[in-house]
């Protein structure tokens, strides 16, 4: 395989549209095609390295061995490929699909580039003859530019999310009797939503936190309360951390007319003695393992709602085989009341064995029900 | 999600029906922008026919607050319907946006 075609499957596996879900916004386009070319069979191809596949349109899923297909032309032509007669062309009369089933005889097809590479075509396909007016022509060309954007678009936020996938954090630390599990899922791929955990001042810190609204916007917000939060916390007591990021936080929360919700909780490993913070974020709970529970709630309002708030800490004891459990709102939009879920989670965690089990089992659950808001989990239990 | 402003004394109520959310939060920041420039200060949200409110939605009252304050107003809400209270107690919010049970409470010293 030569250098530039290593580069360009490289940009095709980005997309992410081989072998996965198709992406509803390259679907709308495609029906579109196929309202304003006044044809049926429009189609949106990625080229993979052996294979053509269809991503978009009526023949969504289905593949061809690459080089029986029209549209490796189109990626060494210099724009639209038009061909009124496969049957008549010597560069196509030869193709499976031309010689057999479904005996393809007119093709039209524009290119698709996507950083640079050509990763495949927008193209219009017939069982009889035919040609495209100019109109036709440049709405394929222009449908195609169409085609590109979204696929950039889709790729950006991919990449978004995998950068704010890393900034959770991959493995507890070490510390002796306690284990911890997190899980985190944005609706949009990237959101609002983090969990973190690291040890602050000699002990354990947990902080789920929660950024107004979802997407990018949110995203770039919580990636900054993420980092304010941990530099603070480095030498500061809780609440005081709370309080120094959510002024340096101040004026961007201002500006952007944001709030952040946010339950922290900092544990001596040894005793179990935990302060935690509760900034307008009312969804942590202890959970008994008998499926008893109690709330972890207080006063205080979110980051970036009161200009210089104090927030407290409040005192609990994590017992042993007790479990500290945060969750986002999101997790609120199945049930009818906050009430509800928490007895809801605290049933899992009687049934888990470990706080992974716990966390997956809430993840599943959230899962499976597509959220529209951004959800994320954290589990941190202290051994018996 | 639809705004009607309506003049009530010295007050202004913003009755907001539908759903209150990232993609109708704007709305609610604009009206109050405009209450304000008029110089109106004063003001309810009336959330009676506010069926849901999301973060974002909360987000836009509670610029709406800030806003008001900062023209020596205020920005009160009103007759809240469950699911909004319930997210207003959560975050701790009505102890900065209290909930008053109907309009008149609301604008009663004003």
């Amino acid at each position: 395989m030569t250098v530039e075609e290593a580069e360009r499957l490289a940009v095709v596996s980005n997309l992410e549209l081989l072998d996965g879900p198709p992406s509803p916004r390259v679907e709308r386009v495609a029906r579109l095609a196929q309202q304003l070319l006044g044809l049926p069979l429009v189609s949106v191809n990625i080229l993979d390295a052996d294979r053509t596949v269809s991503v978009a349109g009526p023949m969504e899923g289905r593949q061809m061995p690459r080089g029986q297909t029209f549209c490796p032309y189109v990626l060494r032509s210099p724009g639209l490929l038009v061909v009124p007669d496969a049957r008549a062309d010597d560069r196509f009369c030869g193709l499976a699909s031309v010689v057999g089933d479904p005996h393809l005889r007119f093709y039209a097809g524009a290119p698709l580039t996507v950083d640079g590479q050509r990763v495949g075509t927008l193209c219009v396909v017939g069982q009889e003859p035919g040609d495209l007016d100019e109109r036709q022509r440049q709405a394929l060309v222009e449908l195609a530019g169409w085609v590109e954007e979204e696929l950039t678009r889709g790729t950006e936020l991919a990449r978004a999310g995998e950068v704010q996938r890393r900034l959770l954090p991959s493995r507890p630390p070490e510390v002796s009797g306690f284990s911890l599990a997190g899980h985190c899922v944005q609706s949009r791929g990237v959101g609002g939503d983090f969990y973190d955990w690291y040890l602050a001042q000699g002990r354990l810190q947990v902080v789920l936190a929660d950024v107004m609204g979802k997407g990018l916007g949110a995203a770039i917000i919580a990636a900054g309360v993420r980092a304010m939060l941990r530099g603070a916390s480095r030498y500061n007591e809780l609440g005081e951390a709370v309080t120094r990021a959510a002024r340096a936080l101040g004026e961007d929360l201002e500006g952007t007319g944001t709030f952040v919700t946010v339950f922290g909780l900092r544990v001596d490993c040894e005793t179990g003695e935990a302060q935690y913070v509760d900034a307008g974020h009312g969804l942590a709970v202890v959970l008994q393992g008998d499926g008893s529970y109690r709330r972890l709630s207080g006063w205080d309002p979110p980051l970036g709602v009161v200009r210089d708030h104090r927030w407290e800490v409040a005192s609990t004891v994590l017992e042993p085989g007790e479990t500290m459990l945060a969750v986002s709102d999101g997790l609120l939009d199945f049930f009818d009341n906050p009430r509800e879920a928490v007895a809801a989670a605290a049933e899992a965690a009687a049934q888990s064995e470990t706080v992974a089990e716990l966390v997956a089992t809430i993840a599943d659950f959230a899962a499976q029900r597509s959220p529209l808001d951004d959800v994320s989990v954290l589990a941190l239990r202290r051994d018996r | 999600m639809e705004i009607e402003r309506t003049a009530h004394g010295s007050a202004t109520v913003l009755r907001c029906q539908g759903r209150l959310t990232m993609t109708s939060a704007s709305r609610l920041r604009e009206a109050v922008d405009q209450a304000v420039q008029d110089g109106r200060h004063r003001l309810v949200a009336d959330l009676a026919e506010t069926e849901f409110v999301d973060s974002s939605g909360l987000g836009a009252l509670v610029s709406g607050l800030k806003r008001a304050r900062q023209c020596g107003g205020d920005l009160r809400i009103a007759a809240p319907v469950e699911q909004v209270r319930t997210v207003l107690s959560l975050t701790n919010l009505d102890r900065v946006l209290r909930p008053y049970p109907t309009v008149e409470d609301a604008t009663r010293d004003w």
